[in-house]
């Protein structure tokens, strides 16, 4: 598969679908993980729609390694470069966990290049909010006992427990001793992505680079630099994700955009949501197309998106809007919709 | 890489596979046969199955759409054999020879 020389990395890409096709859609994966995260469920979807370029951020899947470089905005020139490199001057963007820093990182440096972005369960450590107040994880409640049961010291609370926990699961991935079944319960999705050598390469990556330290920086995106996105945003965050937390401050820095809790969800609902996520992707571009409203204006304080969307309890069929109210119950998903665009159209 | 598309898709797969791991060093007396794992005994990464992909679809200048293959309710499965990948391309071969 095809390498570009990047800023003195030979960066692992591939592009699929049709050449001709009129948008570009980049898709980011996240730490300790690879272009394989995209590839086999989701490319083929979005390559009726756009030309998809995946690629391998550097330290992860066919990348070359280096020594440093691994911050976020070190990533992101990376992904600028790739993009130069392939000729192309614009494109959408999905990007799940680290790589929507990466990705957020490209549009602070080029506003005009991103067409829209899809931010998948993505931690933001500069958002004030998330550096004031982190708050307490409620499913870490749940977690930290089972932890504490196999001897895992880890703090649920810690604002970098996600990567920490990569760390822990990918030295139990390539110890002898098979994994509870408890913790494949609980953390079932991060196990499915670590195969024995994506979880040797992690650990190498760590020990080896300045990875560790770099990813962990976070870089210095703040609510200002945020604020300052003019082009279409939908985040979507897992209901009981460890990013959740920078969803609700999302929700605050940016009224224009779209948002979406995943009931149910944890981080990687990517995985264990698919068809889901593919669906409400699908969504969001076509409401690009056809409803331009979703580009911020200048002062727009509009706040009329909702989260939650439409959800099922008993036989009653609920609808969320962003501001805390529900709607229902009513008989059928359909008749949800209805009632929620009427609200919308009032707002 | 070049075209390696053989006369008959196990002989394809075989051709990809060996292609692929021929600078990996891999044990001299590693077998590439029908029930060979292309994880489980030739080591590849999730990586290494796209490339393999990937040189598959361009052999035969198609979309196979392996991921009806590897992936099942969301997740890859264990592993693959050769044969299996062999099976997958003549099933979908026929299927689009009984719709043409």
């Amino acid at each position: 598969m095809p390498k570009a020389l990047v800023n003195g990395v030979r960066l692992h890409y591939l592009q699929v679908g049709d050449a001709t096709a009129r948008e570009n859609l980049v898709m980011v994966h996240g730490l300790a993980s690879n272009l394989a995260f995209w590839y086999f469920q989701y490319a083929p979807e979005f390559s009726k729609r756009f030309r998809v370029t995946l690629l391998d951020l550097r330290g992860h899947g066919g990348s070359d390694v280096t020594p440093s470089g691994y911050k976020p905005a070190d990533l992101s020139l990376d992904v600028s470069g790739l993009l130069d490199h392939l000729g192309i001057a614009e494109a959408h963007f999905i990007a799940h966990s680290f790589g929507g820093l990466v990705a957020l990182h490209h549009a602070r440096r080029h506003p005009g290049a991103v067409r829209s972005l899809v931010l998948a369960d993505s931690h933001v450590p500069g958002l004030l909010g998330v550096r004031t107040t982190p708050g307490t994880w409620a499913r870490g409640q749940v977690i930290r006992p089972v932890l504490q049961r196999y001897g895992i010291d880890l703090d649920t609370d810690n604002p970098h427990f996600g990567f920490r926990l990569l760390g822990v699961m990918a030295k139990l991935r390539l110890s002898e001793q098979p994994v509870p079944e408890e913790l494949m319960g609980l953390f079932g999705p991060v196990m499915v992505k670590f195969g024995r050598h994506t979880a040797a390469q992690w650990l190498k990556l760590l020990s080896t680079t300045t990875a560790e330290a770099d990813f962990l920086d976070g870089g210095s995106l703040e609510d200002d630099e945020l604020r300052k996105f003019d082009f279409p945003i939908f985040a979507i965050y897992g209901d009981s994700s460890h990013a959740r937390r920078t969803g609700d401050e999302l929700c605050k820095v940016w009224p224009q955009a779209e948002f979406q809790l995943m009931r149910g969800a944890g981080h990687f609902f990517p995985v264990s949501r698919t068809e889901e996520l593919i669906g409400l992707c699908n969504s969001f571009w076509e409401s690009i197309e056809n409803e331009p409203r979703n580009v911020r204006r200048p002062n727009d304080t509009r706040a009329y998106f909702q989260s939650d969307r439409f959800y099922m309890i008993d036989d009653g069929w609920y609808c969320s809007l962003r501001e805390g109210g529900r709607l229902g119950p009513f008989g059928s998903r359909e008749e949800a919709a209805t009632q929620l665009a009427a609200v919308l159209a009032a707002m | 890489m070049s075209n390696l598309k053989k006369d008959t898709p196990i002989d394809t797969v075989t051709a990809v596979a060996v292609d692929l791991t021929q600078d990996w060093g891999l044990d001299p007396g590693t077998k590439f046969a029908s029930e060979t794992l292309v994880a489980g005994d030739l080591g590849f990464t999730s990586i290494d199955i796209i490339q393999l992909c990937v040189a598959l679809d361009q052999s035969y200048e198609t979309r196979f759409g392996f991921q009806d293959l590897l992936m099942k309710d969301g997740s890859y499965i264990g592993d693959v054999s050769l044969g299996q990948f062999a099976d997958f391309i003549a099933s979908r071969l026929d299927a689009k020879g009984a719709s043409a």
